[in-house]
């Protein structure tokens, strides 16, 4: 988004007939970036990224994905700039419907995207019912899936013959023990797996302080999520039924901080310091990666709400906007942290209401997190 | 009233259709809508609504009870009847809800939603990202 910016800013200057660099926009990281990376002066850097619009090539690869034949598409930045259209065909015909500033190619593979992904969908199954550690990828451009594993042997095994048959363009690699990069985790930075949702607060095992890990809601997944691009493969332990809504992930081997991000420019981030269990009428805030933060008054701790989504009721703590008519929390929030002034831990994300309630917020408390075995961590 | 006058509720001539949808809460309950986001593609195979995300599997969106099944020339789609949202096979949709881990007697046709498989996943908001 950044990028996007600040390209249609270059764009909206350029087309004025100003200089560019006369208004210091040479600090920006982006475009220094792509110059050190593909030995470009400023000059060239910033007219390739004015061809690169973002948004256009965005278009056109939602236009392009929308037929059977795509396949995929890719800038390539050496020797020269162009774009890679790949389809399963007559890859000239989609590349005729591309309208860029940059060069484009053509290139006819074996297989389509929708087959591709059929196909790992079904290799990402059978390797998740197995249990193991893998990653998968899809070459649009040789049409292959690589599936890259600490133990070939056994991803083999677990294949089968019949899948090697059926899929000669699959291809086990055996890499080394994966090692995740050491990560910095901070309260608010986005979970994905099979929902998107928000990370809550740094917690540690209540029986042993110095594994730490990160909570967020228990609907947001069953089993792996990323969070902050850090792959997690089991909840610690998860409640989702009634009171609780809640799991927990840990990882050695990383920063666990006490923080959490708060939605402001100052201060960005805030320590928790402790956790409190707040009453009616207590004025709190969330940090949610959809909506940011939003700040609200709590209406009632003991809301008997009942949940469709799993047939049971629960008991939370439901929270009014302090803004008139503005949702508390959208999709997309969930799991993220509820804190109070000073530092104060006051619980995560569950959802929003319906009917009167239908901009309030209900969270869960942070002192249920002691069914899951876990504690807010509010030192450094 | 968001729909275009083609579009029809309920039934195609010729093909039974039903939505898998919770059963609809309580009169008077307080009821909660989770927020947990997924967006992908909507997908129509063998009477079922399924979302296509990105590195997931395929996962059966089991509708909140305000939602129906509509059609537009002869293209099955759903329509939130709180919002007048609507979206069909094969756009592009974002939706809000949580992962639905089984389903039992809080869905209204339980055949059906066992048919169409698990994984399963709530969807209690609809917003087409592309038409």
């Amino acid at each position: 988004m950044k990028r996007k910016i600040f390209v249609a800013s270059i764009l909206a200057l350029a087309s004025a007939g100003m200089s560019v660099t006369a208004f210091g926009q040479d600090a920006d990281p982006v475009l220094e970036a792509y110059a050190a990376a593909y030995d470009l002066t400023y000059e060239e850097a910033r007219d390739r990224l004015i061809l690169m619009d973002s948004g256009t090539l965005a278009e056109l690869h939602d236009q392009l994905k929308r037929d059977p034949s795509f396949a995929g598409m890719r800038i390539v930045h050496k020797p020269t700039l162009k774009l890679i259209i790949y389809a399963k065909g007559n890859a000239v015909r989609l590349a005729t419907k591309a309208s860029v500033s940059i060069p484009v190619e053509a290139v006819d593979v074996p297989r389509s995207l929708s087959e591709l992904q059929a196909a790992a969908g079904s290799v990402t199954r059978s390797l998740q019912a197995a249990g193991a550690r893998f990653e998968i990828d899809i070459e649009p451009g040789t049409g292959t899936i690589i599936v890259y594993t600490e133990d070939d042997a056994a991803a083999k095994n677990v294949l089968g013959e019949d899948t090697s048959r059926k899929l000669p363009f699959l291809k086990l690699v055996k890499s080394a023990k994966r090692a995740e990069p050491t990560a910095t985790f901070i309260g608010g930075q986005r979970v994905l797996g099979s929902r998107e949702c928000t990370s809550g607060f740094t917690v540690y095992r209540t029986s042993n302080p110095s594994q730490r890990g990160v909570v967020t809601a228990g609907h947001c997944g069953t089993t792996s999520v990323r969070v902050n691009n850090v792959l997690f493969n089991q909840p610690v332990s998860r409640m989702y039924s009634g009171d609780y809504d809640q799991m927990w992930f840990t990882a050695s081997g990383h920063t666990w901080t006490n923080t959490i991000y708060t939605g402001q420019s100052i201060p960005a981030t805030i320590s928790i310091q402790a956790t409190y269990d707040p009453i009616v009428g207590a004025l709190l805030c969330k940090y949610g990666r959809a909506s940011g933060q939003t700040c609200g008054e709590i209406t009632s701790t003991n809301a008997g709400v009942t949940n469709p989504d799993n047939g049971t009721v629960g008991y939370y703590y439901r929270v009014r906007n302090l803004t008139p008519n503005q949702p508390m929390t959208i999709n997309g929030d969930s799991g993220g942290p509820v804190f109070g002034t000073s530092g104060v831990a006051f619980g995560i994300v569950h959802g929003r209401g319906s009917g009167q309630f239908v901009n309030d917020m209900y969270f869960m408390p942070a002192h249920r997190f002691s069914a899951i075995g876990a504690s807010v961590l509010t030192t450094p | 009233m968001l729909l275009a006058g083609c579009v029809h509720t309920n039934t195609q001539q010729g093909e039974a259709l039903s939505l898998v949808r919770f059963a609809p809460p309580p009169e008077n309950a307080e009821v909660v809508h989770l927020t947990a986001a997924a967006e992908g593609g909507l997908v129509y195979e063998q009477g079922c609504f399924k979302l296509r995300m990105r590195g997931q599997p395929l996962q059966t969106i089991i509708w909140h009870s305000h939602f129906s099944l509509i059609s537009q020339y002869g293209k099955p789609g759903v329509l939130d009847e709180n919002s007048g949202e609507s979206a069909f096979a094969g756009d592009d949709i974002r939706i809000g809800g949580g992962v639905v881990e089984s389903v039992g007697s809080n869905v209204e046709n339980y055949a059906l939603a066992t048919k169409c498989g698990a994984p399963y996943t709530s969807a209690n908001t609809l917003r087409r990202v592309k038409p």
